[in-house]
């Protein structure tokens, strides 16, 4: 599909959304290429969780493109603004992985079902292959043993690393995570945070809304700055996080942070 | 007061009794059957639909609800076939008429049902590429089913009391027997001790039953 290997992956162009009379994105522009890792840090408030919901069109916007791999995502055409129809949203949607703050695992299935879910009705695998992948994905999260586990019965980091491993058993061009350690216990932040540096060295293209700073800096390619529904910085982690930063808002959002966090 | 228990009677005539319970649970099963599609059909078509639709399925709950039950069985016994040409027996009838009962409780029960799914669950449905089809055939009704269970049951309960109200277009069930042995007999006492006593029981098991069934699926969240 894309025109050449060095275009990007997802392409946010001039994206503006308002909830009201609140302007949440203001006209944001972002590119994250194959195999690249792209944070978005910032206050909250800034627009980073609308964003990401944008890329896979659980919000519409108001104006602007996002295009994954050339083809636009929630619209026919951005000119027109004539919203795709529902079965063509689902198989849009099917083409990026997402991770919630939240887990959202379906509560009535058991871990592998969670994962089959989407293999068998939206790839169209038969149970053997769907359960063959989950076990496969589970193994990668290191909860093979808990393959017949339903969510209610797992910890909050064993349940994030279903949600991880549902994303990415669907083979999504590009994984968005949304603050996916905010819910968590400090102590279960590690293993999840473990999961996502494995998926990164493997070459998966993941765009993540986050607080973990040094995994940030440690993990991503670059770091996009958002405040007040725009970007305000972006850049290589080196220089997004370093010592001398000329931006005064990003100063001060990591002064803040620094503060809260010793 | 001279008043001596006699249950002699009663026991000869048991088999009215049996036989009515059985029929009372026959109808109060069919008529949850029926209304529970009838509940969910109008449910899953309130929430996707526009304001005409609702409007008129509001109007049906709201017809129903403020309706006497009895009512509501005379109109569509006696009322409803020399409006329009349909023959039907009581019994169809009663069933009908408790299905459109049930149904009408049940769209407000499943309809509030499916609000209360999470949103999250929904938004992970459609993350991994399920159409609106499929994100409520395998993430909203399976949680609304959950959500609903207990009001279900109370519901079921309920009906299975209200089938006694089929008594009055004389369909055989166990308020029926009972009065059949009250004309044939003039027990009054014995026989109501004996129903009354009938209903508790067989309600107490149902509920016993249906606890357990909640207990496993909730178990299961």
């Amino acid at each position: 599909m894309s025109a050449n290997a060095n275009a990007a992956l997802l392409d946010v162009r001039d994206v503006s959304k308002a909830f009201g009379a609140v302007e949440v994105l203001r006209a944001v522009s972002l590119e994250v290429k194959r195999g690249e890792v792209v944070s978005v840090i910032g206050p909250s408030g800034s627009g980073k969780t609308t964003l990401l919901r944008c890329v896979n069109f659980l919000e519409s916007y108001d104006s602007g493109s996002i295009r994954i791999d050339g083809r636009e995502v929630g619209y026919r055409e951005a000119a027109t603004r004539q919203r795709r129809s529902e079965r063509d949203l689902a198989a849009m949607r099917a083409e990026t992985g997402m991770v919630f703050q939240s887990f959202n695992l379906f509560p009535h299935l058991t871990a592998a079902g969670n994962i089959m879910l989407g293999l068998r009705k939206v790839r169209g695998k038969s149970d053997a292959e769907a359960r063959q992948i989950a076990e496969h994905w589970l193994g990668r999260v290191g909860l093979a043993h808990k393959a017949d586990s339903l969510p209610a019965e797992l910890s909050g980091g064993q349940q994030q690393r279903v949600g991880i491993a549902r994303a990415v058993a669907m083979e999504p061009k590009i994984l968005l995570l949304d603050e996916i350690t905010s819910a968590l216990d400090p102590e279960l932040v590690g293993e999840v945070l473990e999961v996502v540096r494995r998926l990164a060295e493997d070459g998966m293209t993941m765009l993540m809304v986050t607080h973990e700073m040094a995994f940030a800096r440690d993990a991503s390619s670059r770091i996009v700055f958002m405040a007040d529904g725009s970007v305000s910085a972006a850049g290589p982690p080196a220089e997004i996080l370093g010592a001398e930063i000329e931006n005064e808002r990003l100063r001060n959002f990591l002064a803040r942070f620094r503060a809260s966090h010793f | 007061m001279g008043y001596a228990l006699n249950f002699n009677l009663i026991w000869r005539h048991f088999d009215k009794l049996w036989g009515g319970l059985l029929l009372s649970l026959e109808l109060a099963v069919i008529s949850i059957a029926i209304g529970i599609v009838i509940g969910l059909v109008l449910a899953v078509w309130y929430v996707s639909a526009g304001r005409v639709v609702r409007a008129v399925i509001a109007a049906y709950v709201e017809f129903i609800r403020n309706v006497p039950l009895i009512l509501l069985v005379y109109l569509v016994f006696y009322g409803l076939p020399t409006v329009v040409d349909i023959a039907y027996s009581a019994q169809t009838s009663f069933i009908a008429t408790l299905s459109l009962y049930s149904g009408a409780y049940l769209v407000e029960v499943f309809r509030s049902g499916l609000e209360a799914v999470p949103r999250g669950q929904i938004d992970a449905g459609k993350a991994i590429g399920l159409t609106p089809w499929q994100r409520l055939i395998h993430v909203r009704l399976p949680t609304m089913l959950r959500i609903t269970l207990p009001a279900l049951s109370n519901t079921f309960l309920s009906l299975f009391k209200d089938t006694s109200v089929a008594s009055v277009i004389s369909v055989p069930e166990l308020t029926y027997g009972a009065q059949w042995i009250n004309f044939n007999t003039f027990r009054i006492v014995e026989v109501y001790l004996v129903v009354t006593a009938m209903y508790l029981l067989t309600g107490y098991v149902l509920l016993f039953a249906l606890r357990l069934v909640e207990r496993r699926f909730r178990a299961a969240r």
